[in-house]
């Protein structure tokens, strides 16, 4: 993931989140992000999808434990 | 160890799974009394101490909610559901072993006591339907085998014949309803109702989740009404505005479901609607509605 495609990532983990200053980092997890629950969830995935122009199925987005896990299913969308 | 031991590793196991579904059991714990020595007799009786298949249970359940959830943000944009016919889901879902067992069957098992409204759904079939149940009961449209087991359950002089279309649901209801030792008082018919209504009348029967899996419900109310003998009573839902990967018939509300029943000869006598969640705004939230109802031909 370029330096682009991570700006753009934080910008949407931002939006999701309503947080300005969230840094995502790839250990973080749900545990650490108030309100990531399954509805933040799934929005965080939608967001993705329009931004990055990936299309994501159910059983890839419900596996990622950590930020890292979906850095690397994106990595392996976008290449 | 803990008394409800299994509970506890199934919310391990989901919060590996889905970190951020972290809290969904601890919510749940909140919906009765009794919420969790119920959850963990049907975790206990149907995985034990298997804890492999107890996170497959938890996958499935993952798979099952996000893929309900993303349905519903296309149906907030496009306000109709993905699919229109029987056929479009039949292969994907019904006659597709490995989505069945391993994501559709556990996940909707699981929403019976995960998803307020469905736990709601069964507090009103028990406190309303249950006091009705004797003799024997047709279940039409198995599913996981919930239904069936809450009935036998609920009488122990009841039996109760399982028709479903799906062998893969069939099975998954036999091996629920042999979990809870009452085996011998259930029959499953692998038979779609529609083409070959059965000949029997009951005095009893019920028909949950399956209206909106329809391409025609108004046919298959009518082939139900057959079925209940004069008098007799019938327990039928209906997912309002709850779009699912196999859901094709989009009810808006209770009035549509409601005349549909009274049109295949039933009259309502009672009738419960539950949401999923509380709305924002003005958004469609999925809702489970829940009649009872007597056979007045």
């Amino acid at each position: 993931m370029d330096l682009d495609q991570q700006a753009k990532l934080t910008e949407v983990f931002r939006t999701v989140f309503n947080d300005p200053d969230l840094e995502p980092h790839e250990e973080m997890t749900a545990q650490d992000v108030p309100d990531w629950d399954s509805f933040n969830h799934v929005y965080l995935i939608t967001m993705i999808e329009e931004q990055f122009s990936v299309s994501l199925t159910t059983k890839e987005v419900s596996r990622f434990q950590n930020v890292g896990d979906l850095i690397q299913l994106l990595d392996s969308k976008l290449n | 160890m803990s008394t409800y031991s299994t509970v506890e590793r199934f919310e391990k196991a989901l919060s590996k799974v889905a970190p951020y579904m972290a809290q969904t059991v601890q919510k749940s714990r909140g919906y009765a009394p009794d919420w969790e020595a119920e959850f963990e007799e049907v975790l206990s009786r149907l995985f034990g101490s298997d804890d492999q298949a107890l996170a497959e249970a938890a996958q499935g359940y993952v798979e099952f909610s996000l893929d309900a959830l993303r349905l519903h943000k296309r149906f907030e944009r496009e306000g109709v559901y993905l699919h229109k016919t029987y056929q479009e889901v039949a292969e994907a879902v019904y006659h597709n072993d490995a989505y069945m067992f391993e994501t559709y069957l556990p996940g909707i098992l699981m929403t019976q006591y995960l998803w307020i409204h469905h736990y709601s759904q069964l507090q009103f079939f028990r406190r309303v339907f249950g006091p009705h149940l004797t003799g024997r009961f047709a279940d039409v449209g198995v599913g996981t085998g919930f239904f069936s087991r809450q009935a036998l359950a609920h009488n122990r002089l009841v039996r109760g014949d399982g028709y479903d279309i799906s062998k893969a649901s069939l099975h998954y209801a036999r091996r629920q309803i042999d979990a809870f030792d009452f085996g011998d008082r259930w029959t499953a018919h692998k038979q779609d109702v529609l083409r070959t209504p059965p000949s029997e009348r009951y005095p009893c029967v019920l028909s949950v989740e399956v209206l909106e899996h329809l391409e025609d419900p108004p046919a298959f109310l009518e082939v139900l009404a057959g079925m209940t003998q004069p008098g007799g009573h019938a327990f039928v839902t209906a997912a309002l505005t709850a779009p699912e990967v196999d859901h094709i018939y989009l009810y808006r509300d209770c009035a549509e479901v409601i005349h549909q029943l009274q049109q295949a000869g039933f009259a309502v006598l009672a009738h419960q609607e539950d949401l999923a969640y509380a709305p924002k705004a003005d958004e469609p939230v999925p809702r489970s509605a829940a009649f009872f109802c007597r056979q007045e031909n």
